[in-house]
């Protein structure tokens, strides 16, 4: 179970002064897929920047099955997995020395590992290319080792930023399969995307963000289905534009 | 329990280093091209020695004015080199300059058309010129009528009276003059052989003398001292080149340390690989460590390979000088021998980690590897002085210098390397310090990685330099940071008034005003990336407090004076009247060039402005910030009043501070406290000028 508790953050900006990015998000997810959305410098990145413990909050906490993601940070993160348009894999390894890579962090015995690797290469069709230099791959082909990369570990909270930025269509629709296919009883995926039919079809639940505050959270099925689902987040999103600026994120 | 070195830790290693290797435009630039560029640039310099040696080189001119035969005869020998270095003896020592056999100099003669020359040198000589002028002019005469004649140096003898050898007889002393072009170049070569003909040519005259009293020569000689080094030339030549190879391998390090450190953290952070691995279930310590490893094992990598081409780069050159018969040199070289170049290199693995340390914790404190590449010269240029030590001659080994990382185990290895003793105490200190020094990186490195505004620097910094990246999330500056704009300025205007005391009095004015006081304000809200609208009240009253700071001027030059007037009666005027002096002249001189309206230019409107903008501006907005209103108030009037170094007006100028940072805070704007400042300087001065008060 995840749990965001009055969320506070904000960043010193050259030009504004102190922005809140976060401000007050209050979130509760015992399981399944919560899509994000927002516009763009709603704070969406920084919330899941928080959830990882990768950004540290002003105030507030975010807990993991009672881990903390600051307090306890390595037993926090062998929960997670963490894909952002951000993270990238060394461009000369190749993905199976990525996932022996993990294997030897998290130390798992020989064979379970091989077990595990066997799993992912299956379930992300890695085998073709397994063996090559991440440079040499495509767009889609590096996205699926980076996500086979973090659900080697079967993670308990796995948070995905955009990950079909850069994806061809053919790609985009096979990684959200990969990601339906990974729902799991008491495992909290964060979905974060521009794409209202991608939340439509990977997502539970939706939070909308704005000038980082929570617009509208609850199920998605409630905002209605196609086109009127988009309509009705254009409408939030359109809304949020008048409010905030340009983000602080680099 | 943590370990130091844990599974992760080598997983990092295994990774990081893995990708190092295969990165094979970074092997070849770092490793593979220095090893292959010391033979090739030393057979380049041999190449180009030789096709000097081979070129015909015009020989450097010696002009000779009537001297005799014997002279003409030593100065051929000196420029042969068949003359000793000393005049008694031929003490044979290590000298490797050129062989004997090339004639260093050609002697001219230059017969009696430079009788002109003679006189000048004459002149000069018994500095019987009236000035200092004339003298200087009798020179470029000389000088010039040398390079006319290509020469480097002219012997003259300028007495025809006094023909030596003199009869034995003689009683009185000829003079010999040696003119010198000390801006030749080719003096260097002839310089110490022409005074080695004259001196042993005197000798001969004396000997020749005492011949001719029949008295025996020996006489002259009642001692005769010989040096006889005992060290073979292989030893004293290991003995100069000690110092240069621990030296060679520190820098080896640092450039080699230096390519890996940039591409393992800050490149990472280039790329996005190091938020992967941030994300994943590993300690930051041990992502440090792991790189850390990663580094100090290619920085060592490299120093070995490195000294391999070296070694080999001078075993060729052994080969050609053999030929040439320099064969000592070499063998002097090797002397270090292979026993004390395998401790040089272990004791130097200490120096290597922490070289590599700090390599690794700049390049993780930078933002992007362009960065970093900024922050590394710098080091580069630190470890290289500190390696500098030891090749100073002088420099021993000593516990305190061994406390100093790099310097004591460079000179401790020196002094292993030099002579047959190692100095262990030495070495073990020196090692313990340099480790000591690397944890103490490391630990900071570790640290740095467990803030945020390490993973994310845009976030928290503001760009190049600025506060913002030590003082992330403030939007307003603090009381240190005044403190120290304030020491700036003081420092700038001790510093800078010598600079101006020749100027006009309008930019004696002025120039401190603007770059003293404005410029460090308005530098320091620029670093801060502060807002001078919002932090430091730049910004339009309302008309309400403007008509208040009109009304108050006439109210603050009252209290200034009465005040001034009040310290006169308690405290000796006569000593503090001297400091106000400068301050009169200058507005004097103002009055003189410009008349009233520069003195109110430059009195009252610019420091009205200026100091304003550093007192009431950053002054009480930083002090406010840390300690309060209060103290903001009467420690920026304070300082506003040091600032004058005005003791006759120390306690007025203290109260009106109070006064106007009281003003500053209510109104909300630094614009009321400048109409009050400059006001009231500009009522000063016209009731001065006007004769309304009496002159002080």
């Amino acid at each position: 179970m995840l749990h965001i508790a009055n969320l506070h953050k904000s960043f010193f900006d050259p030009g504004r002064g102190q922005v809140r990015a976060i401000d007050g998000i209050e979130l509760q997810i015992v399981g399944g897929v919560l899509a994000v959305m927002g516009a763009n410098g709603a704070g969406k990145t920084t919330l899941l920047r928080l959830v990882a413990g990768l950004l540290e909050p002003d105030s507030g906490a975010v807990t993991l099955n009672g881990l903390d993601s600051v307090r306890d940070g390595e037993a926090f993160r062998r929960q997670l997995g963490f894909v952002a348009t951000t993270t990238r894999l060394p461009p000369l390894a190749t993905a199976r020395e990525m996932l022996l890579f993990v294997g030897q962090l998290y130390q798992w015995p020989a064979a379970e590992l091989a077990e595990r690797m066997a799993r992912q290469i299956e379930a992300f069709a890695l085998a073709p290319f397994i063996d090559q230099r991440i440079a040499s791959l495509s767009t889609g082909q590096t996205q699926r080792a980076n996500l086979a990369r973090t659900l080697l570990a079967d993670p308990q909270l796995l948070i995905l930023d955009e990950p079909t930025t850069g994806l061809d269509v053919l790609a985009a629709a096979q990684l959200v399969a990969a990601v339906q296919d990974c729902r799991r009883q008491q495992r909290v995926i964060l979905y974060c995307t521009h794409v209202p039919a991608e939340a439509e079809a990977v997502a539970d639940e939706l939070v909308l963000l704005r000038a980082g505050k929570v617009a509208y959270a609850g199920p998605i099925a409630d905002l209605g289905s196609g086109p009127h689902l988009a309509k009705q987040v254009a409408g939030y999103l359109a809304a949020a534009l008048t409010e905030v600026g340009d983000a602080p994120l680099a | 329990m943590h370990r130091w070195l844990s599974p992760q830790t080598l997983a990092i290693f295994r990774k990081d280093g893995r990708e190092l290797l295969r990165d094979r435009r970074a092997i070849f630039v770092n490793l593979v091209l220095p090893m292959l560029l010391y033979p090739v640039l030393l057979l380049f310099a041999l190449q180009v020695t030789q096709l000097t040696q081979l070129q015909p080189r015009d020989k450097p001119r010696v002009g000779v004015v009537s001297a005799p035969t014997g002279l003409h005869e030593r100065l051929h020998q000196a420029a042969a080199g068949r003359l000793p270095r000393d005049v008694d003896a031929a003490v044979r020592s290590l000298d490797l300059a050129k062989p004997a056999t090339a004639v260093a100099f050609e002697v001219v003669d230059l017969g009696t058309d430079s009788t002109q020359l003679g006189q000048w040198a004459q002149q000069l000589a018994a500095s019987v010129t009236p000035s200092a002028k004339v003298a200087e002019s009798l020179k470029v005469a000389a000088v010039t009528s040398l390079r006319a004649r290509n020469l480097v140096q002219a012997l003259i003898l300028p007495d025809p009276n006094c023909p030596l050898p003199a009869p034995t007889t003689a009683t009185s002393a000829c003079k010999l003059l040696l003119l010198q072009d000390g801006a030749n170049s080719d003096l260097m070569e002839t310089d110490g052989l022409v005074d080695r003909a004259v001196q042993r040519w005197r000798r001969d005259v004396i000997e020749d003398r005492l011949r001719g009293h029949r008295i025996d020569v020996a006489v002259l000689n009642p001692l005769t001292a010989h040096t006889i080094g005992v060290a073979t030339t292989a030893e004293a030549v290991r003995t100069h080149a000690a110092p240069m190879l621990p030296f060679i391998v520190l820098v080896l390090a640092v450039a080699a340390a230096m390519a890996p450190a940039i591409d393992l953290l800050a490149g990472e952070r280039d790329r996005g690989t190091l938020e992967t691995l941030l994300a994943m279930p590993v300690r930051r310590r041990d992502i440090v460590i792991g790189k850390l490893l990663v580094v100090i094992a290619a920085a060592t990598v490299a120093v070995v390979l490195n000294l391999l081409s070296l070694g080999l780069t001078a075993a060729l050159l052994a080969n050609q000088l053999t030929a040439l018969g320099g064969d000592s040199v070499m063998q002097g070289i090797f002397a270090v021998g292979l026993p004390a170049l395998a401790l040089a290199l272990v004791m130097l693995l200490p120096v290597i980690a922490l070289v590599s340390a700090a390599a690794v914790a700049l390049s993780a404190y930078a933002q992007s590897a362009k960065e970093a590449q900024n922050y590394l010269t710098p080091l580069m240029l630190v470890v290289t002085f500190a390696g500098m030590v030891a090749v100073i001659p002088s420099a021993r080994p000593s516990l305190a210098l061994d406390l100093i990382p790099v310097s004591g185990t460079l000179l401790a290895l020196r002094e292993a390397l030099q002579s047959a003793q190692v100095p262990w105490l030495h070495l073990a200190v020196a090692t313990v310090a340099n480790a000591v020094a690397a944890l103490v990186l490391v630990g900071w490195c570790s640290k740095m990685f467990d803030k945020e505004h390490f993973r994310y620097p845009r976030l928290v910094r503001a760009g190049w330099g600025r506060w913002a990246k030590w003082r992330r999330g403030q939007a307003s500056p603090d009381g240190p940071e005044a403190l120290l704009v304030f020491a700036v300025v003081v420092l700038l205007m001790t510093l800078g008034g010598g600079f101006l005391l020749d100027a006009p009095a309008w930019l004696q004015a002025t120039l401190p005003m603007l770059l003293f006081i404005a410029a460090p304000a308005l530098g320091h809200a620029w670093l801060g990336a502060y807002s001078l609208s919002r932090d430091f009240g730049l910004r339009l009253p309302t008309l309400r407090w403007l008509v208040v700071a009109l009304a108050l001027v006439p109210l603050a030059v009252a209290v200034s004076l009465s005040l001034g007037w009040l310290q006169q009666q308690v405290v000796d005027v006569q000593s503090l009247r001297q400091a106000g002096e400068a301050v009169d002249k200058i507005v004097g001189a103002l009055d003189a060039t410009g008349g009233l309206p520069l003195q109110l230019l430059c009195l009252a409107v610019l420091p009205g402005i200026c100091e304003e903008l550093l007192c009431r501006g950053t002054l009480l907005t930083g002090i406010g910030r840390s300690l309060g209103r209060g103290w903001a108030v009467l420690l920026s009037a304070l300082l506003f009043a040091l600032l004058h170094q005005s003791p006759l007006r120390l306690v007025p100028q203290a109260v009106l501070g109070v006064g106007l940072a009281l003003l500053t805070l209510r109104s909300g704007s630094l614009v009321p406290p400048m109409v009050v400042h400059a006001g009231h300087n500009a009522l000063l001065i016209v009731a001065q000028t006007q004769s309304w008060i009496p002159d002080e």
